[in-house]
């Protein structure tokens, strides 16, 4: 009779839990006993009653006891064992457990950098108490239906007409930046960095309060608050509560408080904050009913529960009973969304935001990077695993023959992946915290890695797992498959199926590396592009000083000096002063300006650059029809000049058109009388924008000094001193215009090296794989090798031989790899107003470097065999 | 009388023991009190009263006896101790003189 048999892992589970006193009868009347069911009540009853039947045996008597389990020793001399040949193999073979070991530790110790740099951007702002409540108020303005400006500081009023009007907002807080100088005793700084902030401010954010109270600190007009930071610059061990700092030379604010500093991953960032009732006051306007006013950040916080989205949605409604008429007439609009604090660093970038943020689109690339590295990583082991197989066969023969199961060989191969890959995690945890630092300074972050954070530690049990199976289990089951007679004799033969995959392996690792260095390539060309064109502007050899803020009546004068006596120094040939400088968002941005005669609400928004007589001419702005601004002529300070873009802007036929021609502006009439061609004010990414050009002789927000010497060093020191006479009380503060100007390029520029750095990487990873499958091969092929060297093959003619299978798999990667980079590349060069063409070279470039990389790896191993004196080979 | 008081299920048990003098383990008492009382056991309820005679005394075991047929496994085999058959031959005479005190069955 054919014997049938109770369901296996019940039967398991009874000799698990069972204790050898119990087991012989238990087990055995169970296997009586069910047979006895078969015959009676058919297979499946009997096997599902044996299952009940194990679990009812499950008495508290019969469980193993503690001494028991320690006792059970052959699952733990097994586990010994399995240790102990691991080592062995380990040891035994140096070179390919190095291999096997850098490629793990390269690929683990990428993806955690990756995965921690990635993680730091998407956890910005999350420290806040409710932090999911929170939101900051956009403002978009339209013009005849078209979008003009989305500002991240926008309209006055949004923000205390949305409290006063719902019942939702819990509380809101009101922001402006004021540029100052402040001080102190003898302390006299610059600070650009400080806010006028409402009174719920500390409220709304749990800012921490070192000193001070919350409720009552941005209280009353005049009083400030100092980051702890700031404070010890100021007043060092003295207690700042109470003193007195004068603000940009007029001004006098009591400290009222002293908060910790907040933290980087905040999209915020002020050293001090001054009470917003000061604002009100200088400004002697309510901020609240300003409707057309931008520049202020409107944050609020919304009840618990109340569902965003449902909120924003009423917010129309409200727009057009309080401003509704007044838009239509002027054929504006304008509408506020509510950004979640948490998602403004990844997915904000609009006019003037409190400092740059991050990009969405670049830490998604990064994020999957991090996991094909890591992908690689395995892949690699899979492949130099099997390839190293042939060598373990014998092993695996023997062990079969002397009665060793399939399960116990898998479990072998398992344990060596364990050991593997758990030793590259260790080193590369160590790695980690050696280049943490420097990897911070190539990604211009301060990432923390902290080993104890539940969610980092996961993810690194996750990958010693998914490690340990996905690259040992497919090695693991293809070895532990192998037929002890086959291996035996000789004859062992890699199955068709087996190289497939192997090669498919390959061409996946040099896939992956062809497409980060395609856009490593892509990400520096595109850089090296928008350095390269002509700006139309020129920034080279020129200082920045930021204007003085410590002024009184006789500036005027003392700027016409300062001019004066700087350009007649030897080494300077031109000095301007201007709102704005080339690399930055004109400060100035103005909207109603429409063209005298036509329709007023024709009017839309133009950014506004006020300077000297000698702007354009420092500048090397070029025109392009009419005239500059001219010293001779008294009507001057009433007319403007446009680039092109704005007269486009303004709806002129052609440039000569606009001559001429008046326009309405600021409350006042403004004559056109000449147009500059457009140049790139900002960075290659954005388009020409629309821009005015008033003439403002004491223009004092910055002051440019076009340098012709090469002596940099003497030329600083002598504005310094000239500045110091000029402008006593006010810091000297400058910088390079070119250095400035390639800031804007900073956060592409960090990516494209944290690329690079992957894509080095990813190819290091790739030809240890490769060096593995050629190995293989190359051993499989060692008496043929042998046979065509008897019969005189060349050594180059089996190097072509043999390196012909891999640059089949080469080609195959670059054909694969081509159309996925060529549209990953033109999703990240959509995000530039200025692209370089997507040419040929970027992918023929990389192409040919990996493949000279890929043959040079080929070859060493290649050579060696070939070079073997073939009588060595074929005796085998 | 604790100690040595008898249940139902464990009279039969015993009385299983008994009749089977030598080849009494857990299935062959199962098989025979389904067949005799014609009732279906479990047999982790018999094991669990077989170790609760033992402990009383009425019976006592010993290893031996695996076949092919448990998977190489031994039997625990159970003989009645005198104690053991003390108790039913007292069970039994306690029966019969109620019985006697019947008058009689319609």
């Amino acid at each position: 009779m054919n014997q049938q048999y109770p369901p296996k892992w019940a039967d398991k589970f009874l000799e698990w839990y069972c204790s050898q006193e119990y087991i012989d009868e238990v087990q055995g009347d169970l296997y009586e006993w069910f047979q006895l069911r078969i015959r009676k009540q058919g297979l499946t009853k009997a096997r599902l009653f044996y299952l009940f039947d194990v679990i009812r045996f499950m008495r508290s008597y019969r469980l193993k006891s503690t001494e028991e389990l320690s006792q059970n020793s052959n699952n733990l001399d097994m586990l010994r064992n399995y240790i102990m040949i691991s080592w062995r193999s380990l040891v035994k073979e140096k070179l390919f457990t190095f291999i096997n070991l850098a490629g793990l530790i390269v690929g683990i110790t990428a993806f955690l950098l990756l995965w921690t740099y990635v993680q730091n951007e998407r956890s910005y702002d999350e420290h806040w108490e409710n932090s999911e409540n929170i939101y900051r108020v956009k403002t978009e303005r339209y013009n005849q239906g078209v979008i003009s400006t989305t500002w991240a500081a926008g309209a006055g009023a949004i923000g205390h007409v949305l409290d006063t009007n719902y019942a939702e907002v819990e509380r809101y807080v009101i922001m402006t930046r004021s540029n100052a100088i402040l001080e102190y005793n003898e302390k006299v700084l610059r600070e650009g960095n400080t806010f006028y902030a409402s009174e719920e401010f500390f409220n709304l954010f749990s800012v921490e309060l070192l000193q001070g109270d919350r409720e009552t600190a941005l209280k009353e007009p005049y009083k400030m608050v100092l980051s702890s930071s700031t404070a010890e610059k100021y007043f060092g061990d003295e207690d700042p509560m109470g003193k007195i700092i004068t603000h940009n030379g007029s001004r006098e604010y009591e400290v009222t408080g002293v908060y910790a500093d907040i933290p980087e991953k905040s999209h915020m960032s002020f050293d001090a904050l001054y009470s917003f009732a000061t604002f009100q006051d200088i400004m002697d306007n309510n901020i609240s009913d300003q409707w057309n006013w931008d520049g202020f950040y409107n944050y609020i916080q919304l009840k618990e529960g109340i569902n965003a989205e449902d909120f924003e949605a009423k917010i129309p409604d409200l727009i057009e009973r309080e401003i509704g008429e007044d838009l239509v007439n002027s054929n504006q609009n304008v509408k506020f969304y509510l950004q979640p604090i948490e998602e403004i660093h990844l997915t904000s970038n609009f006019m003037m935001e409190m400092k740059p943020n991050g990009d969405l689109q670049s830490t998604n690339f990064l994020f999957a990077i991090a996991f094909f590295i890591i992908i690689l990583a395995w892949v690699n082991y899979i492949n130099l695993t099997t390839a190293k197989s042939m060598e373990r066969a014998k092993e695996v023969g023997i062990r079969k023959v002397m009665g060793s199961q399939r399960g116990q060989l898998i479990r072998q191969f398992l344990v060596e992946s364990l050991l593997l890959n758990l030793t590259s995690l260790l080193v590369s945890l160590l790695f980690i915290f050696i280049l943490l630092p420097y990897f911070n300074g190539l990604a211009g972050r301060e990432l923390t890695f902290d080993i104890l954070d539940s969610g980092l530690l996961l993810v690194i049990l996750s990958i010693l797992i998914i490690g340990t199976f996905f690259s040992g289990l497919y090695p693991a089951l293809v070895i532990s498959g192998f037929k002890p007679v086959t291996i035996l004799k000789g004859k062992l033969r890699n199955s068709y199926k087996g190289q497939v995959l192997r090669k498919g392996l390959v061409v996946f690792q040099f896939f992956t590396s062809l497409v980060l260095m395609v856009g490593t390539a892509t990400v520096f060309f595109q850089l090296d592009y928008m350095k390269s064109q002509d700006l139309g502007v020129n920034i080279e050899q020129t200082l920045v000083v930021r204007g003085p803020n410590v002024t009184d009546s006789t500036y005027e004068d003392k700027l016409n000096i300062f001019k004066l006596n700087l350009s007649s120094q030897s080494g300077i040939s031109m000095v301007t002063s201007s709102t704005a400088v080339p690399g930055s968002q004109p400060p100035w941005n103005a909207g109603g300006i429409y063209v005298l005669g036509d329709d007023s609400n024709t009017a839309k928004q133009y950014r506004i650059i006020g300077g000297d007589y000698d702007f354009l001419d420092t500048y090397e702005i070029a025109l392009a029809t009419g005239r500059k601004f001219d010293r001779s002529r008294t009507n001057d300070p009433s007319t403007v000049l446009l680039n092109e873009s704005a007269v486009d802007l303004m709806g002129f036929k052609s440039l000569e058109e606009s001559l001429a021609k008046e326009i309405f502006f600021w409350g006042d009439t403004f004559e056109i009388v000449g147009v500059v061609k457009d140049f790139h004010n900002e960075s290659l990414k954005k388009s020409f924008e629309p821009l005015i050009f008033r003439l403002i002789p004491n223009a004092s927000n910055f002051y440019s000094v076009k340098v012709n010497s090469t002596n940099m060093n003497r030329t600083i020191a002598t504005v310094e001193e000239e500045w110091k006479a000029q402008f006593p009380g006010n810091p000297f503060d400058f910088f390079f215009l070119d250095d400035h100007y390639q800031e804007q390029y900073k956060a592409d520029m960090q990516f494209g090296q944290v690329v690079g750095l992957f894509a080095l990487l990813a190819i290091f990873i790739a030809c240890l794989g490769l060096y593995g499958l050629d190995s293989f091969i190359t051993n499989q092929r060692t008496k043929e090798i042998g046979v065509r060297k008897v019969l005189g093959a060349s050594l180059s003619s089996l190097m072509k031989l043999l390196s012909v299978d891999f640059l089949k798999l080469i080609l195959m990667a670059m054909i694969l790899a081509i159309p996925i980079s060529w549209f990953l590349m033109g999703e990240w060069l959509s995000g530039f107003a200025y692209q370089m063409e997507l040419n040929g070279w970027i992918f023929i470039l990389p192409s040919i470097v990996l493949l000279a990389i890929a043959l040079l790896t080929i070859a060493s191993k290649i050579v060696r065999s070939g070079m073997v004196n073939p009588v060595d080979s074929l005796r085998q | 009388m604790k100690g040595t008081y008898l249940g139902e299920f464990e009279e039969l048990v015993l009385l299983a023991v008994a009749a089977l003098s030598g080849d009494a383990y857990g299935v062959t008492i199962g098989i025979m009190i389904e067949e005799q009382a014609n009732r279906s056991v479990t047999i982790s309820t018999i094991h669990n009263v077989l170790y609760r005679l033992e402990k009383k005394g009425f019976v006592k075991s010993e290893l031996g006896g695996a076949t092919a047929e448990r998977g190489g496994r031994n039997k625990r085999l159970f003989t009645i101790t005198e104690t053991g058959q003390a108790v039913l031959v007292q069970s039994k005479e306690i029966r019969s003189r109620m019985w006697n005190n019947i008058p009689s069955f319609e």
